[in-house]
């Protein structure tokens, strides 16, 4: 392999490609791997998890249950179906939402109702330019929703509220929260999928 | 469900905020035979809600986490056919584990059993490799004895918070290696079977730094102990940092021009 492959090999890491690799490593039981893996993408889980359950001790195990299961179901990744970040953070959604559903929805929708955002955490000072662009593009494209849309989908995937709860957190009618929904998930998969996924 | 209401709620159920009979719903239509374009609007809203999960800031877990990861991972990869996993390749980190075994006084496993949490991470691999590495234990106990750098990886991978990764092949080339990293990320150590190097040509480490257009930074070359080939990735150099390792296959003495010749093997750090 001469230089210019090299420097394909370089843009490859700087840009998470080698994750792939090393979810099939994780497939056939090299526990580095899984530890490469968790370097790599452990601080997305545990960031998604924390906006959802809003409990750090709540969030550490849904990462680590996450990660377990990775390791048990490493085989089953398709890279057609998305990059391996992106990947991680869905299991880890949706343990996180599982864990949010056997807590009961009191808290969550009393949350919600203040309609205000959590502050996101700063940015680790370890970011790369890849993860910083890849963060500020999604950024964008969520703040080019109109604000209704914007923060609805932010009720839904941040808070893992389902359109009935929004409504009745909101106070909208539910045929406005799912309209809204359906408009901004088509708008974000115009502005996100075809550049990032 | 029509096909038509299955596209009003795919955004929805792609952000599993539908209702549990809508989704159920939703899901039972998926399952039909016939659809006009469901599938393929599932599969574009679940790709846009996946990518959601980026536009937060990373937050870094703290190291309890891996620590319980790697302790419950170690118990599954007790059951794991480590042999049909790994190969060859994994049997040399599987070798040096013996020789750690073996080197050690007797009541190392049960400070392991003791410490579980402290060192699961080296834990793990003595779970996973137990066969092989008896198989490779004389072998690598012989590169143990005459060979500094394998007592060195040795005292790496029993340094708490160590991690072993994974080289993958480039261009075709038909082997494999693997690098123990210390825990601050300052000291690797490479282990292979297939890189001994030969009359004409000698194996060399490169580290490649952080930075887009870095230009890998040579960093010595492969020896080959006790028929395990080993390589000692310059501290100095590593601890200016690294995104990935490399070796390249170079002519007899290394690389006459400063750079790679041709990469063989490539590791990335925290990708």
């Amino acid at each position: 392999m001469m230089m210019t492959s090299l420097w394909l090999l370089l843009a490859a890491v700087a840009g998470g490609l080698g994750a792939e690799e090393l979810i099939a490593l994780i497939a056939r039981g090299e526990p580095g791997a899984l530890r490469s893996l968790y370097d790599a993408v452990g601080g997305r889980a545990m960031s998604i998890a924390l906006r959802l359950l809003g409990s750090a001790a709540d969030a550490e195990e849904v990462v680590q249950d996450t990660f377990v299961e990775i390791w048990r179901r490493a085989s089953e990744y398709r890279a057609e179906r998305g990059a391996p970040a992106a990947w991680v953070a869905a299991m880890t959604r949706s343990r996180a939402i599982d864990r949010l559903r056997e807590r009961g929805r009191a808290d969550q929708a009393l949350r919600a109702i203040a309609l205000e955002p959590p502050r996101n955490p700063d940015p680790p000072p370890s970011e790369s330019a890849a993860r910083r662009e890849e963060r500020a593009r999604i950024g964008a494209a969520l703040a080019a929703l109109p604000p209704e849309q914007r923060r609805t989908l932010e009720l839904a995937y941040f808070e893992g509220l389902t359109q009935s709860e929004i409504a009745r957190a909101t106070g909208e009618a539910l045929g406005t929260v799912k309209t809204r929904i359906r408009l901004g998930m088509e708008k974000l998969a115009d502005s996100l999928v075809e550049a990032l996924g | 469900m029509t096909c038509a209401e299955f596209k009003e709620l795919a955004g929805a159920l792609a952000l599993d905020a539908l209702d549990a009979d809508e989704r159920a719903a939703a899901r039972a239509h998926l399952s039909e035979p016939r659809h006009e374009g469901c599938p393929e609007a599932f599969a574009r809203a679940t790709a846009a809600a996946r990518l959601l999960s980026g536009a937060l800031p990373d937050v870094q877990p703290p190291d309890r986490v891996w620590r319980g990861i790697a302790a419950r991972i170690s118990a599954r990869a007790s059951r794991r056919r480590w042999a049909v996993a790994s190969g060859w390749i994994a049997a040399a980190a599987a070798a040096v584990l013996a020789a750690i075994l073996a080197g050690r006084n007797a009541g190392l496993h049960s400070e392991i059993d003791a410490m579980r949490a402290r060192s699961a991470t080296v834990e793990t691999r003595a779970a996973s490799s137990e066969e092989l590495a008896r198989q490779c234990a004389a072998q690598l106990e012989g590169a143990r004895r005459t060979s500094g750098l394998a007592r060195d990886a040795i005292a790496l991978l029993e340094q708490r918070g160590s991690r072993v990764v994974a080289f993958a092949p480039q261009g075709g080339f038909g082997a494999a290696a693997l690098a123990v990293v210390g825990s601050d990320g300052r000291r690797a150590i490479l282990l292979s079977s297939a890189l001994a190097p030969t009359a004409a040509r000698d194996y060399q480490l490169w580290i490649i730094p952080p930075g887009k257009g870095a230009a890998p930074v040579p960093a010595g070359l492969v020896i080959a102990a006790g028929g395990i080939a080993l390589g000692d990735f310059q501290p100095g150099v590593l601890a200016r940092g690294a995104a990935a390792l490399a070796v390249s296959a170079e002519p007899k003495g290394g690389s006459p021009t400063g750079a790679p010749t041709q990469v063989v093997l490539v590791a990335a750090l925290g990708v």
